[in-house]
Parts: structure tokens; C-alpha cells; sequence
């Protein structure tokens, strides 16, 4: 229990915020709410600190908090993503093609990256590539903190890959289908 | 997004070549080096504020302890505001027999001699309240007699100070009889 006394919210979160804080950041994709996971894991963390036995690093620790947060949260957005995806549907197509005046430089930033592809994977899936992909922790340490097989944790690391690597090839294929002037087309129609 | 391993930007991610590919195809090899490049383009982009969390922890402890504070200041009011009415009635039931003057009744014998006698002038702040309140004694005529023990008893803190000063101006006219 000597690791429990030694627990300090401050040194800790001074030693391991940032890569909470990255973490959250590819998993959500937008900073507001990387802070926001990134602050309740510590928070959570110190309300439950005198449940940590030691017997894995603090930081290992804490990812397992902040993917229970996440997965916490994914579960509320469903509900809302749904009411945007009706809203959205029901908007016209040449509105849907126009950038909005207001898109912020963050979305653009997050839509740029891989992470947005990333997150559509199933959640097994996604947290192992974060964990080895952006935190860069070890197969071993992921099953500690996936609480699984290290047979499970290279599977989903590969499948997820793979996937990924489905969804840029489907979506280039998209773009390749798209005319590259459709006003020309247009007037071969007229 | 296409995928280009190539296109890695990379502005200030350490080169980690040959980390991802333990046992993986070479091309998800590279897409996982990608993953790693987007990640700390995203963290440079978003840094995080690691006095956040502390700080947090403070407020919330203040507010936690102004809560308390709040709570606890609630509380002792009720207690006293408890404490005080249990007092004011216990003086109400213990004034007829511990003597206090007690104003005459047409049915009252009136004292030993059988005749009112006059306030007590070294008593004068005791409050006949006995007098004042005819608790099942109503006189007709007199709407203020229907008021009980337990009218008294309800009445919160202000209304019971300003009946005390109302039936203490009033004692002065009525007689009473001290013991």
C-alpha cells in the first residue's frame, strides 16, 4: 500500500496529464472535450486512488479510466448523433457540400487526420490502435489495461488496421467516381 | 483521406522506423507510423493544460467546504429556532405555578386574601401571559381570548416578539395578581 500513500493528484497529473490529454484528444477528436475526459479521469482518479493496488503503473491505470469515460461517453452522444444525423439528411445536398462560414480550424484539423477514421472503428478496435499508436504503450501493457488476451490485443490491433486501411481505399474509390467537372457535364445534358 | 505513407508530415514527431512493425504487414506497418505522426501533429496543435486538473481540485474542495458551511449554518438555525420554542413553551406551561403575576379572573379566588392585589413593582417585566391568553377560559365578546396555547406556540419568531409587546402594554392596564 506504500504506492497508494505516494499518490499525489498533483504530481501525478503533472507527469501524466499530457498523454491522458492526447489520448482523449484522438479518441474525440475536438480539444473541449479532451479536457474535459482528460480532467474527469483525475478527477475520478483521486476520488478512487485508494483502489489502486500497485500492482500496475499509475499511467496504465489511468487509460483504463479515461476508456471507461470514453465509452461512457460515446453511449450518451449516440443518442445526439442520431438527432444530428436526421437533421443533417434533411438538409440538401448542395448545402452539405458547402463549408459552413463558422467551421472551426479544429474540425479541419481533426477531419485531416487518420484518428477521424479511427473513430468509427468498433471500440475494441480503436483503443488498442490508440494505445499503440499514439501513446505507443506495449502489447503487454494494453491487455493490462484492455483487460484481455495479448493474443486478443494483436488481433484487434491488426483487424483494426486493416479496416482502416478498407475505409481510405473505399473512400478514394468515391472521390475517383466523382466527375472532376461536373459544370461540363452539365452542358452536355443541355 | 487517401492514404500515402509518404505523406507523413512528421513536423517534430521523433522518426520511430521500424517501431510498428512487429509482425505487421508493411503496409499497415506504415498506416500505424501515420497514426503516430497525426497524433503529435494533434497534440502540438492542442497542448494540454496539466494545472487543470489540480486546479479543479481546488474549487471544487472550496465549494465542497462553502457547501458544508452552508449546511451546517442552516442547521444550527433550525436548532435554535427548535431550541427557542421548546423554551418559550415550557415558560408558558410552568407561569401559572411558579407565580408569576397572574391577572384576575371574575372565578378566580383572587390570591390568599380572597382580593386582587397589585402588581408586583419589583417584578415588573414578568408578562401575565396566563391572563393574557384565556386558553379555554373564553370571555364573550372578546375575540382575542380564542386564542390557545398552541396559537402561541405556532407563531415564529418575530410575531411571537411583537405579541409579547402587545400583551406587555397591555398588562399594564389589567389587573394581576402576584404571589
Amino acid at each position: 500500500m506504500d504506492n497508494v500513500e505516494k499518490l499525489d493528484i498533483n504530481q501525478a497529473s503533472e507527469e501524466h496529464f499530457a498523454r491522458i490529454h492526447r489520448a482523449a484528444l484522438v479518441m474525440t477528436g475536438n480539444p473541449w472535450d479532451a479536457d474535459d475526459l482528460a480532467q474527469e479521469t483525475f478527477l475520478m482518479f483521486a476520488r478512487k486512488a485508494d483502489r489502486f493496488e500497485g500492482r500496475s503503473s499509475l499511467y496504465t491505470w489511468l487509460y483504463g479510466i479515461l476508456l471507461n469515460l470514453v465509452r461512457r461517453e460515446r453511449r450518451s452522444w449516440g443518442m445526439r448523433r442520431d438527432k444530428l444525423r436526421v437533421l443533417w439528411d434533411n438538409e440538401s445536398n448542395q448545402s452539405k457540400n458547402i463549408p459552413a462560414a463558422e467551421t472551426s480550424i479544429e474540425v479541419t484539423e481533426w477531419k485531416r487526420s487518420l484518428w477521424s477514421y479511427v473513430a468509427r472503428l468498433p471500440d475494441g478496435q480503436r483503443d488498442a490502435l490508440v494505445l499503440r499508436f499514439s501513446e505507443h504503450l506495449a502489447y503487454g501493457e494494453i491487455a493490462e489495461v484492455m483487460g484481455c488476451p495479448l493474443g486478443t490485443v494483436k488481433s484487434r490491433i491488426f483487424h483494426g488496421l486493416a479496416s482502416l486501411r478498407e475505409m481510405l481505399s473505399r473512400e478514394e474509390a468515391d472521390v475517383k467516381d466523382v466527375p472532376k467537372y461536373p459544370f461540363e457535364d452539365l452542358a452536355n445534358v443541355i | 483521406m487517401s492514404f500515402d505513407p509518404k505523406k507523413t508530415d512528421g513536423a517534430g514527431a521523433a522518426p520511430v522506423d521500424g517501431l510498428f512493425d512487429d509482425g505487421l504487414p508493411e503496409d499497415l506497418a506504415a498506416l500505424g507510423q501515420q497514426l503516430f505522426d497525426d497524433a503529435a501533429r494533434l497534440t502540438r496543435a492542442y497542448p494540454a493544460d496539466a494545472q487543470r486538473p489540480a486546479r479543479s481540485l481546488r474549487w471544487r474542495s472550496v465549494w465542497r467546504s462553502a457547501t458544508v458551511l452552508r449546511w451546517s449554518a442552516l442547521a444550527a438555525s433550525l436548532l435554535v429556532l427548535i431550541g427557542g420554542g421548546m423554551w418559550i413553551a415550557e415558560r408558558l406551561d410552568k407561569d401559572p405555578a411558579g407565580g408569576g403575576p397572574v391577572a384576575t379572573n371574575p372565578n378566580d379566588a383572587g390570591g390568599e386574601s380572597g382580593k386582587p392585589t397589585e402588581p408586583d413593582a419589583s417584578q415588573p417585566d414578568r408578562v401575565p401571559f396566563h391572563s393574557i391568553v384565556a386558553f379555554d377560559q373564553t370571555q364573550p365578546g372578546d375575540s382575542r381570548d380564542r386564542l390557545t396555547a398552541e396559537d402561541v406556540l405556532k407563531m415564529t419568531g418575530p410575531k411571537l416578539e411583537a405579541y409579547g409587546d402587545i400583551r406587555a402594554d397591555e398588562s399594564e392596564t389589567m389587573e394581576s395578581i402576584s404571589f
